[in-house]
């Protein structure tokens, strides 16, 4: 007969180096998450220094919308939508990360970064009637929480923008990032009633755009 | 649904992360002790070799039951201590006839030939012992070899009288094909894992070739269980359930033919699972059940969640690391018509130091490191190089046998769930 015991000490002792191992894994993530959270408030910092530049630029355009300063407001605004379209990337790629939505500072970024993201695209449909030269503005409203296929859509506009810039530019607006009243607000203007939706040219288009049907509006909209 | 996902992973990855240094505390503790005391286990051995009985029960084995009965009359012992039985369990070929002409080779030797209709190993195991006059019984695989000096080295650990029962380490013979490969190291690992479990009392398997009991336990208990599919599971936890000890050595090993093809590896596994998984059921009660000590602990409640937890855990780390990313991707690239330059933007355009996920690579890469160290480890304990059969075999073995487990483990839920038949 074998004498059974339960070796307390060794269940207590796996106990407390799993608690070290876990604590040191979090003070390690937390460490690699500040670095993150750091680099890219130093980012968002370059990116609304370059948003000032925009709207000053934007401003000479309002006064005196010749030729040169639209050229100019164009080419700075193109640049800063790209900027922006990295920013979000990398703020959705952290976001979606397992546990990255638990980063207060991230979100907050992450809400100011869709107000500007909205803000670039009423530059751009101004700029478009005050300059004409600028690619069609497509506002791309979704609910990352509530809709997980809606970054499909997403991928098609870019894929759009990326092969003819003059085409399309696409602004992504997760509305669950955006204060309730400006989501009323504009969901309000356009008769939104439900998302995902796409606002192109002032027509707003609900549901998933196959990009066959993309095509047509946005080839319906340069013959214009 | 994700954040359930990474729920079940945290949890799934916590009890792994305990499990693994829990009992890597046991090895600290008897690194010393496994190879330093074992003189002191043997001590007072048998001054004289005791009769021991080898049962080979054998059904179609005509292309191995000549090896394996040489390998068995090839044992350093007294040959007129040493009595062999093979027991025809209703072969359709040639064994009965192949077994007979090796015990005429063997005139001299204490060789029995049985037969009977077949009515599974159990049953005649069964048969063996009841015809067995040794004071000790052996199962032998009929596709196992064994080497010469086993008893030499196995025998003493019974000195002990507590001791019902010793295990050898078990090896794959001569793995050919890739899935033999990974299951040399998983043998391997395995044997290692159960010399920490033997350190504590909590041995939940005796493997059928050449594990070593004490006959008059075995016959106490009333042999093995012949409507068992994994009759030494069974037997394992009836002896633990008596409180009798078992011990795995590490200086013996038997070499055994390890399925090479998914579709037997596939059949064999599901079997052994399933068994493992009804026969924990069936002894639920020493779960956590302090009068069984470490092994109502720690082994039983393993033996009972082990198939649902690992079926849990895998499908949810296929689904959120592979499947669904995957299937993301693909419905992307399709829509895009394959705009892989896109793809390629999308994962490495103004790509910095902090994109990379770091927790993800920590872990894959702990994982392996922590994986590839006890394999290579394993190896050393089992006196093997380490990668003799290639270092990719043990990366295989780490990638590969989880996802191809997690298979078999699906198979066995779906079967218990349409209550398929359950026989050997």
């Amino acid at each position: 007969m074998v004498i059974r015991r339960i070796s307390v000490r060794l269940y207590l002792v796996a106990a407390v180096l799993v608690v070290i191992v876990i604590a040191t894994g979090w003070v390690l993530a937390g460490l690699v998450n500040l670095g993150r959270t750091q680099e890219l408030e130093r980012r968002w910092s370059r990116q609304q220094t370059e948003w000032n530049h925009v709207q000053l630029l934007y401003s000479n355009v309002q006064r005196r919308p010749l030729a040169e300063s639209c050229v100019e407001a164009r080419s700075a605004l193109l640049d800063s939508v790209e900027h922006i379209g990295v920013m979000q990337r990398k703020l959705e790629n952290y976001i979606t990360s397992p546990f990255g939505d638990s980063n207060d500072r991230i979100l907050k970024l992450h809400r100011e970064h869709m107000k500007v993201t909205l803000a670039h695209w009423e530059m751009t449909t101004t700029l478009r009637q005050a300059c004409g030269s600028a690619p069609p503005p497509v506002l791309y409203l979704y609910s990352g929480k509530r809709c997980s296929r809606c970054s499909v859509q997403k991928k098609i506009l870019l894929f759009m923008e990326r092969s003819n810039r003059s085409e399309l530019l696409a602004f992504a607006v997760d509305v669950d990032f955006v204060p309730t009243e400006e989501v009323s607000r504009l969901m309000g203007f356009y008769a939104v009633t439900s998302l995902p939706a796409s606002i192109i040219a002032g027509a707003k288009y609900e549901g998933f755009l196959p990009r066959n049907r993309l095509q047509k509006i946005l080839s319906g909209i340069a013959t214009r | 649904m994700e954040r359930m996902a990474y729920y079940v992973i945290a949890c799934g990855y916590l009890s792994v992360l305990y499990l693994t240094i829990f009992w890597l505390v046991v090895l600290f503790r008897e690194r010393a002790g496994a190879r330093e005391n074992l003189p002191d286990q043997r001590n007072g051995s048998h001054s004289s070799s005791p009769l021991v009985t080898v049962a080979i029960p054998a059904w179609n084995e005509a292309g191995n039951i000549q090896e394996t009965m040489r390998s068995a009359l090839a044992l350093d012992y007294p040959h007129d201590r040493l009595e062999l039985i093979v027991v025809n369990d209703g072969s359709t070929d040639q064994t009965a006839a192949l077994a007979r002409q090796t015990a005429a080779e063997n005139g001299g030797r204490r060789i029995t030939i049985l037969s009977q209709t077949n009515r599974g190993k159990g049953a005649a195991l069964n048969v063996a012992l009841r015809a067995a006059q040794g004071e000790f019984f052996i199962p032998m695989d009929a596709d196992s070899i064994i080497q010469e000096d086993a008893l030499q080295r196995m025998m003493p650990h019974f000195a002990d009288p507590s001791v019902a029962a010793v295990l050898p380490l078990m090896k794959v013979r001569d793995p050919r094909t890739v899935l033999q490969k990974i299951q040399w190291c998983e043998y391997l690992v395995s044997g290692y894992y159960k010399c920490l479990m033997s350190a504590l009392d909590c041995i939940s398997i005796i493997p059928g070739p050449f594990s070593i009991y004490r006959a008059r336990v075995l016959a106490a208990l009333g042999g093995f269980d012949e409507k068992n599919i994994t009759e030494d599971v069974e037997l394992t936890l009836r002896l633990q359930h008596h409180h009798h000890k078992i011990v795995q050595v590490f200086d013996t090993e038997v070499r055994t033919t390890a399925p090479a093809t998914w579709r037997a590896f596939r059949r064999q596994r599901n079997r052994w699972y399933k068994g493992t998984f009804l026969n924990g059921l069936r002894y639920r009660r020493m779960a956590f059940n302090s009068d069984y000590g470490d092994f109502g602990l720690i082994q039983m409640p393993r033996l009972i969640v082990e198939l649902g937890v690992s079926l849990l855990l895998n499908s949810t780390l296929i689904y959120a690391f592979l499947w669904k990313p995957l299937t993301t991707q693909l419905t992307i690239l399709w829509l895009t018509d394959f705009d892989m330059r896109g793809l390629l933007l999308d994962w490495f355009s103004d790509w910095g130091f902090i994109d990379i996920e770091w927790a993800l690579v920590f872990f894959v890469v702990l994982g392996l490191y922590v994986g590839y160290s006890l394999v290579a480890r394993a190896h050393r304990f089992a006196h093997e190089p380490v990668g003799r059969y290639g270092r990719s075999a043990i990366f295989a073995f780490l990638l590969l046998f989880p996802p191809l487990i997690t298979a078999i483990y699906a198979g066995v839920v779906a079967d218990l769930l349409r209550g398929k038949a359950l026989r050997w």
